[in-house]
């Protein structure tokens, strides 16, 4: 049986990347930190099974990423989630920055406005640095579906970026690439 | 291979991702095509603004690191105080005498009683079935139960380590958990549980004090050296704020 000490040195140094994700994911800093705090109690559950030469990082991922999937089925058929969010849209207007390819705000707002399968493959690809196969693994789906979503996320961005104004509540078009 | 072919490979280049083959295929290209090595570069860029931008420190990660490993503080208490056990059981008996010998004979509160020890037990074997609950759910949930506000039991030494909703034979109960500096008990509380146990009862080193129709003060393993006067004070705090 493993032990909690073993789990807290092997599971609890991800968190900070598993809240960064949730919180760009959900869109939401309290829904971020439920999910996360339900990950490492699902995680904890199946521990026994865990086998520790395996990748604990992309494993609490993955969990993670389900909790995400549920909760966002849930959000869905919540009014006030919505109307929550349409307003939240309406405050980011990012510009392309002067200089190096802008703040932080605007490269995060950018990417928040990506459609969610374009954002969770190049979050996951590009900001956690997890493989092509990994990422594939840990969305069920295709490796070519990755790349394709990566490459149109990607000129998305840019397109925004580079553009003089974005409309706030515009998102990428193409869903089920 | 002509520019709007490479430009749809520059993606995985800049990512490691392309096998060697087509690769080598795309430096090439790169090496004689100055506006395909512009893109790239624009978006090795990108990428690396990306990352930091994601990579920004965020801020109370230590708030939730410190509510994620809370979730095990029963388990860590429990194994601080497991040796207590023994010398604590006497002091109880002493305490308790007679009466805790007296197991109910009605077999729904013997069953009862398992199922309280039961969730008590999961404190120390499965510390994360706890889903603790936050300070303002605690009193949301209480008042629901019927209570006004958390009983306070301060005086006999114990404080709140937290609450949360079990499910003893399928009744909803709200267990408080108690800590003073060497005991742990926990207060049972429903309105729903609408009879009492028959009296005080010890099973598997537990001791199960019943309060009234509303809740059930249950003792852990290790015995309480003033168990009378908590349970005393249970008692009047449970009645004072009962709604």
């Amino acid at each position: 049986m493993r032990s909690r000490v073993s789990f807290e040195k092997e599971a609890i140094p991800h968190l900070e990347a598993l809240l960064r994700t949730a919180v760009r994911m959900s869109g939401d800093r309290a829904r971020a930190e439920d999910a996360v705090q339900e990950t490492y109690l699902r995680a904890w559950r199946s521990f026994r099974t865990y086998q520790p030469e395996t990748n604990c990082r992309a494993w609490l991922f993955r969990i993670l990423l389900n909790v995400l999937k549920k909760a966002a089925g849930k959000k869905r058929r919540d009014p006030l989630a919505e109307a929550e969010d349409v307003e939240g849209s309406n405050k980011v207007v990012p510009l392309f920055p002067e200089g190096e390819g802008g703040n932080r705000q605007d490269i995060l707002a950018a990417v928040s406005h990506l459609a969610p399968e374009f954002r969770d493959v190049l979050w996951l690809v590009v900001v956690e640095g997890f493989s092509y196969k990994e990422t594939a693994r840990l969305l069920d789906i295709p490796m070519g579906t990755v790349m394709s979503r990566l490459y149109r996320a990607r000129r998305e961005l840019r397109r925004w970026l580079t553009a003089p104004v974005i409309a706030t509540t515009e998102r990428t078009p193409g869903h089920g690439v | 291979m002509e520019c709007k072919d490479i430009r749809k490979l520059l993606s995985p280049f800049v990512d490691n991702e392309l096998g060697a083959h087509d690769a080598f295929t795309v430096a090439e290209h790169l090496e004689v095509c100055t506006p395909c090595q512009r893109e790239m570069e624009t978006l090795r860029r990108f990428d690396e603004h990306l990352r930091a931008a994601g990579h920004a420190p965020l801020e109370g990660v230590d708030e939730v690191r410190a509510n994620i490993l809370a979730l095990f503080s029963p388990w860590a208490w429990a194994r601080r105080w497991r040796g207590v056990g023994a010398a604590a059981a006497v002091l109880l008996f002493l305490v308790a005498g007679r009466q805790l010998f007296s197991a109910p004979a009605d077999p729904e509160a013997a069953a009862f009683s398992e199922a309280l020890i039961a969730e008590t037990q999961l404190n120390a074997t499965q510390p994360f079935s706890l889903a603790w609950l936050d300070p303002q759910s605690v009193q949301d949930v209480l008042r629901q139960e019927g209570l006004e506000d958390l009983p306070n039991l301060g005086p006999a030494g114990f404080h709140l380590e937290g609450a949360r909703v079990c499910y003893p034979l399928g009744r909803v109960f709200v267990q408080l958990v108690y800590h003073s500096r060497n005991e742990e008990i926990s207060l049972f509380v429903s309105k729903r549980w609408n009879r009492p146990l028959s009296g005080i009862s010890k099973q598997e080193g537990f001791t199960i004090v019943p309060l009234g129709l509303r809740a059930v003060f249950l003792v852990s393993r290790e015995s309480l050296e003033n168990l009378v006067d908590v349970r005393q004070l249970a008692e009047e705090e449970i009645s004072a704020l009962s709604a």
